[in-house]
């Protein structure tokens, strides 16, 4: 799979672009797959049907036309998880619409590139990364504020399947709600980025 | 809950940036250059139009024909249009004010901001009043925030940090910590 390899410099920085809609619902392992996989979907599609259409536009409607078609997306996915998962539908509340403004930002850190294949690579490869870095930091923050990490609890309702893994058994620490706050996110984030930074620059000399 | 009460949860600890996580990729972006009240200005008249017109199309047009659903595209149409007559009345009549309005319109498009006050005055079904004051407040609490990052980005650059934590990482747990001051314990 060497045609995947990693093309971007900083995945975590990926989450940051989107740091909106991901950070704000990612208080779960299960949240963070559930959106993963929504701007997976939205970011693949409204890139190829952009990339199609773009030559035929004037420039001065290419914003507009690149944020409707994104909403468009972002409209097929609420209606899908307000159909078959209400509760993941609720606790999303106001974060999915605004993916459709989001996407925008992530949509600048790809190369201008006019072919079909180049672009849909390009979409997958963020859309998987984001996935990971995603389900990252939401078990990190779950295990932080809940002592469990819930692998599938809200989409029992399809697959009929739940499992929540309790981490630390007896503790009197783990289960607060301080960590739940959006406080401790920020810096969860910060603290991870540059980790990753130190990790990425170790060879480097002074 | 009194107006009051709505007006000032808005600005300190129900902050839409501290707390609902808008508008954070615009605060990064500033440097203790911008002009902030330039932008807060605009926000917030920006905001407060885009209210009153999302607020009596939910309710005269939206609700009773039950085409919730399509909020959200029209929503965003809605803000792209308002933004785009904003720097057409901007660059007519105002020319001198504002010079270079094409560096900060995609951020005030991109910025979040306007979109989720809307959005969360629907879910909290606030009525017209409520939401004016809501969006009021909201801005008054982003420009806020907006003067405390870009005034502190310019020492946070010069003062010595580990060199993998310098930029963006050092920003974040700062946000952080402000955001544990401005924090209300249920």
């Amino acid at each position: 799979m060497k045609k995947f390899a990693l093309s971007i410099e900083n995945p975590l920085l990926i989450l940051f672009l989107v740091i909106t809609s991901a950070i704000a619902v990612s208080t779960t392992l299960e949240n963070s797959l559930v959106m993963g996989i929504s701007v997976l979907f939205i970011f693949l599609f409204s890139n190829i049907v952009i990339s199609l259409i773009l030559k035929f536009i004037s420039d001065k409607f290419k914003l507009l036309v690149h944020l409707l078609i994104a909403s468009i997306f972002v409209t097929i996915v609420e209606l899908v998880l307000k159909e078959y998962i209400y509760t993941i539908y609720t606790s999303f509340g106001i974060y999915l619409p605004l993916l459709s403004l989001c996407c925008l930002e992530l949509d600048r850190t790809t190369s201008k590139s006019e072919e079909l294949w180049p672009i849909i690579k390009r979409s997958l490869v963020l859309g998987i990364y984001f996935i990971i870095v995603l389900s990252l930091f939401g078990t990190i923050r779950e295990i932080l504020w809940n002592n469990t990490i819930t692998v599938m609890n809200k989409t029992s309702s399809i697959t009929g399947y739940r499992e929540i893994i309790k981490v630390f058994p007896k503790n009197e620490v783990f289960p607060n709600s301080f960590f739940a706050t959006p406080a401790i996110a920020f810096i969860l984030l910060g603290i991870m980025l540059g980790l990753y930074n130190a990790f990425r620059n170790r060879g480097e000399s002074k | 809950m009194s107006l009051f009460s709505i007006f000032v949860t808005s600005i300190l600890t129900g902050n839409i940036v501290l707390f609902s996580y808008l508008g954070v990729t615009s605060l990064v972006k500033s440097n203790n250059k911008t002009d902030v009240l330039r932008i807060g200005t605009s926000t917030l008249l920006l905001s407060l139009i885009t209210t009153v017109v999302s607020y009596l199309l939910n309710t005269y047009i939206l609700i009773p024909l039950n085409i919730e659903f399509i909020s959200t595209i029209l929503f965003v149409l809605l803000i792209v249009s308002l933004v785009e007559l904003f720097k057409y009345i901007i660059t007519k009549y105002y020319k001198k004010l504002y010079s270079n309005i094409e560096n900060e319109y995609l951020l005030l498009i991109t910025n979040c901001a306007i979109f989720g006050v809307v959005l969360l005055n629907i879910n909290n079904s606030y009525s017209l009043v409520e939401s004016i004051i809501y969006s009021i407040g909201s801005s008054i609490g982003f420009t806020l925030l907006l003067y405390i990052i870009s005034n502190l980005k310019a020492r946070l650059d010069k003062s010595p940090i580990i060199k993998s934590f310098k930029g963006l990482p050092i920003l974040l747990i700062t946000l952080g910590i402000i955001a544990m001051i401005f924090i209300r314990y249920n």
